[in-house]
């Protein structure tokens, strides 16, 4: 019979009998821990994932040192330097180029489907296409529609932060000085110059990084600008265009080029 | 009664009173682990708590917080704007695609047929899904990567801006930044930073005098968003295309309870196909399977 003798007791009085004279014998004194109220230092970030973090942090250092920076100085970013110097932003003209690539993707696979009749290849393909130039269209007319009225709401988010509720009437005051400027050194109304005789007009990102300088506003202000042609491109491409460009090019494609096909039918027929 | 063996189990005080307590609320845990550990004597350790300070933990965890909380949420939309493009490009989209169109597809009256706009806005979902999925993995590391460097150019400019000051007006930090900095690229004077090639570059590339000024030229920022966008958009764009192909099936099936209908249409097909053949085959003659069983255990 095997006998394993637990000397372990779990009565914790027995175990702790540690009377005052005991602790004194052994040199421990124990002080009541007393929690008097306060805090010292509230852990903000938790350190479980620190060694992903680290690890994503060098990933990110490698990619910057040995592919970023060398882009930023390499020979096409000379040349989209120089082709961008003069766009306000390249946001928009991004996403169009992305849609142009989808766009073209879906087009060439319609026209490519063998399970289709050459001429529904056709349509459906052209009505791809036709989708495609109608979103592109309207988005580009519906952004620059919509540039003066958020120039203003970007002048009056910066008065706010900037605790300039005048900041709008600045901006406007400095724009009407270089119209003025423009009209009477060229002898034309404002609307009637041409591109390259209209001066630059200020923006409020202009305007903060020209006068306030080494603040947060700058990052915030480029984003609201970028914010604007994303909102507008990303709803007309993925909500408008779907929904009510696609019927409509349908249509369009469905009563000008179908036509063909049906006639030539009836003739056989 | 033989003994066999003594096991002693350390029933070891884990009550120790000298904790050094990084903060309050590792101390209230491990007081509140200490009271759930049933071996532990509470005869000595009765740690009182006398509570908590409410007025000097509330000044306190806002001082801390709010640093941070003062950000609004429109304020970190707008960064990620303007450091990840993509990525908020990619979140409208999903709000777009994965939200709103599916209810238009799905509310527009029409002649479609309904499978046909489960379909649809099932491919909406799918593609909104996977650009906002994909770009957030690849495309994070790579905004990070761009903000790095502009951080690294930006870290030289504002040194170099100091390379004109006295030593005896710097600040400990900007010594700091400085000896960093020479270190980091090797030079012996703050002038020889700007004889770099890397940073003769940048100036003669973005048509600045100075690196300080990099960030606010046109060029600069123009080219900043391509390399942040050019990925997503000519790289990834098509193998994007190619995911959402492959996730509308399990958004038809899991979503909208639809699922691919060509086996099932097929199967009557397939069944009258084998009873043709069967009806051409002449009857065999051979014993059913169940005959040739001959039982038993072997």
């Amino acid at each position: 019979m095997n006998v394993t003798l637990n000397t372990n007791n779990f009565n914790t009085q027995y175990n702790y009998r540690n009377n005052s004279n005991n602790l004194r014998k052994a040199g421990i004194s124990y002080n009541q821990p007393s929690f008097q109220g306060g805090v010292y230092d509230i852990p903000q970030k938790s350190k479980l994932l620190s060694p992903f973090k680290r690890m994503f942090d060098k990933v990110t250092d490698f990619i910057s040192d040995n592919y970023t920076m060398k882009l930023y100085t390499s020979k096409p970013a000379q040349w989209l330097s120089n082709y961008t110097e003069k766009l306000s932003s390249v946001v928009d003209h991004m996403q169009v180029a992305g849609s142009v690539i989808i766009s073209g993707m879906y087009v060439t696979q319609t026209l490519r489907n063998k399970d289709l009749d050459e001429d529904r290849r056709k349509v459906l393909g052209l009505n791809q296409a036709l989708t495609f130039a109608i979103s592109t269209l309207g988005s580009y007319v519906l952004d620059r529609n919509l540039d003066n009225w958020w120039e203003g709401v970007t002048a009056r988010f910066a008065g706010r932060r900037l605790g300039d509720p005048d900041l709008e009437n600045k901006i406007k005051s400095i724009n009407t000085n270089i119209i003025k400027e423009a009209e009477t050194k060229f002898g034309k109304p404002w609307k009637k110059l041409s591109k390259k005789e209209k001066p630059a007009l200020t923006t409020t990102l202009k305007y903060v990084e020209n006068n306030i300088k080494n603040t947060n506003l700058e990052s915030l202000l480029r984003g609201m600008g970028v914010l604007k042609k994303i909102v507008v491109f990303g709803t007309v491409y993925r909500f408008l265009s779907p929904v009510a460009v696609t019927p409509l090019a349908s249509w369009i494609g469905n009563k000008y080029f179908a036509k063909k096909p049906e006639t030539t039918e009836n003739k056989a027929a | 009664m033989n003994i066999d063996s003594i096991k002693n189990y350390p029933t070891g005080s884990i009550a120790k009173h000298k904790y050094t307590h990084s903060n309050v609320l590792e101390y209230r845990q491990k007081s509140a682990d200490l009271c759930e550990e049933k071996s532990v004597n509470r005869g000595y350790y009765s740690g009182s708590f006398t509570g908590i300070n409410m007025n000097r933990a509330a000044a306190n965890i806002s001082a801390k917080v709010s640093g941070k909380s003062s950000e609004s949420t429109f304020d970190k939309i707008l960064k990620l704007c303007d450091k990840h493009t993509v990525i908020a490009q990619n979140l409208v989209a999903l709000v777009l695609a994965a939200g709103l169109r599916p209810i238009a597809i799905m509310s527009l009256p029409g002649k479609k047929d309904k499978e046909d706009k489960m379909y649809a806005a099932g491919h909406s979902i799918a593609s909104g899904l996977i650009g906002f999925g994909f770009s957030t993995i690849v495309m994070y590391p790579l905004g990070q990567a761009v903000d790095k460097t502009k951080g690294k150019v930006k870290d030289v400019a504002k040194v170099l801006q100091l390379k004109d000051k006295d030593v005896a007006h710097l600040t400990q930090e900007e010594l700091e930044d400085i000896s960093r900095i020479k270190k980091k690229y090797n030079v012996e004077k703050l002038s020889d930073l700007n004889e770099l090639k890397i940073f003769k570059k940048f100036k003669e590339i973005y048509k600045v005098e100075n690196l300080a000024e990099l960030d606010h030229s046109a060029a600069f920022k123009n080219v900043t968003k391509i390399m942040d966008m050019a990925p997503d958009v000519f790289v990834f764009g098509v193998l994007k295309a190619m995911l959402t192909v492959a996730l509308i099936p399990p958004i038809l099936k899991y979503g909208f309870g639809l699922e691919k209908k060509k086996k099932a249409a097929q199967q009557p097909a397939e069944q009258q196909a084998q009873l043709a053949a069967a009806a051409a085959q002449p009857p065999s003659m051979e014993k059913p399977d169940m005959t040739k069983f001959a039982g038993g255990l072997k």
